[in-house]
């Protein structure tokens, strides 16, 4: 009978560990790298319908009180959302939309490009002929989500597009 | 004679055994995983249905209202009107007080680019019309018209069927039904019944048969008992006649003019912006009509 299949009973020997180890710190190292990106897309997500639900908080405040309602995005400030307070008839404050703030700050390195600025009228349609989006991005994740007000309805879609894609449009199957 | 158990090598599991766990283990993952794709795939599809059916209510919402600005309801054959003809679909159109806007409805397949990226099919409803403004508070009839998709994912043949009564021009009686396919297969129905107009004389200023040409602005419809008046809105006296029902009728909302609250207005006088009328039993606006008291 071999001995070589046969197991030492005093245990492992330190280069079985640091083989061990080190097998399992390059595939932890794997994993993390897309780990990170995957929860940086998910809070991309949850951003996105964050926005989205304040949209259209800031759509049925302006039909409900019959006034104009102006959002203004910020990106870099920690907030990156508040009504207009430059507006003097607005009837958008930021205590009387759901949250002052969304769930991501410019710590998690989210960039918002596109459209910052949403007027809403008293009919709580939006101001303007054309639909406007909105393109949320990070450097972590290729993917950047669009949220698309559609004009003079409001309807809010979410979508994605893939930033390392030259010219690519936003899919709205994707949100 | 007592049981004992069989005596386990001292180095472990076998093969065998460690095999047999494995393909248990593997079967017991899969059928988990099933599960949780399933339950995941139901919860996107019921938060999808979800969307559909919030985009129809606001969608049924911005109709809602633009009925209510509209002074009368009609369907066209030839297309969605003026800028937007190059979208030949049969539509029903909305106009507003004298004729100042139009905002047609239709539906139509979406093309394949829409459908690549941008919008659901089968089909699309379509709007065309001014856009709103915050600055003009409301539709902002300076303004270009604009094509817009109104909503994504009608079912093409039946998706969207517009009645309206016809040749009543007092009427907006309307029933506007959408039929919208959910992620699940299911159809998503709605029924919009327009209201016939809260003023039912109102009407009588879009009917394009009729004149009020000046100086009289008495209007061709007028009967022996009933004369009809529109008046422009530069400086102009109206004079009725005394033993007949004179109505006048005002394009506008009663809101829109300049009605001096020191004045008494009665049959015999009053003043509405630029418009001095005489004689006058009823005043007719967009909003309301206004029965002049005895003075």
């Amino acid at each position: 009978m071999s001995k070589a299949t046969q197991h030492d009973p005093s245990g492992f020997t330190l280069t079985e560990v640091m083989v061990v180890v080190a097998i399992m710190a390059v595939v932890m190292a794997m994993t993390l790298a897309s780990f990170r990106s995957y929860l940086q897309e998910q809070r991309l997500r949850l951003t996105a319908n964050e926005l989205a639900n304040l949209l259209g908080a800031g759509q049925s405040i302006a039909a409900k009180k019959s006034g104009t309602c102006k959002i203004t995005l910020q990106s870099g400030t920690g907030a990156i959302f508040g009504a207009d307070s430059s507006l003097s008839n607005n009837v958008c404050t930021n205590s009387n939309l759901a949250r002052a703030n969304l769930y991501l700050t410019a710590s998690t390195n989210l960039s918002v490009s596109g459209r910052t600025t949403y007027t809403y009228t008293k009919f709580g349609t939006l101001d303007g002929g054309s639909s406007l989006t909105t393109f949320l991005s990070s450097t972590s994740t290729p993917w950047v989500w669009c949220i698309n007000v559609s004009s003079p309805t409001g309807l809010v879609r979410i979508g994605t597009k893939d930033s390392s894609v030259s010219n690519a449009s936003c899919n709205y199957r994707r949100g | 004679m007592s049981f004992r158990p069989k005596a386990r090598p001292k180095d472990g599991f076998n093969l065998i055994e460690l095999l047999l766990t494995l393909s248990v283990l593997g079967v017991v993952l899969a059928g988990l995983s099933r599960i949780m794709i399933a339950e995941n795939k139901l919860s996107l599809q019921t938060s999808r249905d979800l969307a559909i059916r919030d985009a129809l209510n606001q969608n049924n919402q911005l109709l809602r209202s633009e009925i209510a600005l509209s002074s009368r309801i009609t369907t066209s054959t030839a297309g969605l009107s003026n800028t937007c003809n190059s979208d030949p679909i049969p539509s029903v159109v909305l106009v507003g007080p004298g004729d100042a806007w139009r905002i047609s409805y239709g539906i139509r397949n979406a093309t394949d680019t829409e459908k690549s990226s941008e919008w659901f099919g089968p089909a699309l409803l379509i709007r065309c019309g001014k856009p709103y403004s915050a600055s003009a508070g409301g539709i902002d009839v300076l303004q270009t018209e604009t094509k817009t998709v109104a909503l994504d994912r009608l079912v093409s043949s039946t998706g969207f069927s517009a009645t309206v009564a016809a040749g009543n021009y007092a009427s907006k009686n309307a029933s506007i039904t959408l039929n919208l396919l959910s992620d699940s297969g299911k159809t998503i129905s709605t029924t919009l019944q327009a209201g016939i107009a809260g003023n039912q004389l109102y009407g009588t200023l879009e009917n394009p048969t009729v004149t009020c040409s000046s100086p009289s602005y008495l209007c061709s419809d007028s009967t022996d008992d009933i004369d009809n008046y529109r008046p422009p809105e530069t400086t102009t006296t109206i004079t009725g006649s005394t033993s007949k029902e004179v109505v006048v009728f005002f394009p506008k909302k009663t809101s829109e003019y300049s009605i001096s609250s020191n004045q008494t207005c009665n049959t015999s006088q009053c003043v509405i912006g630029n418009v001095t009328i005489k004689n006058a039993s009823l005043l007719v606006f967009a909003d309301k009509e206004w029965r002049l008291p005895s003075p």
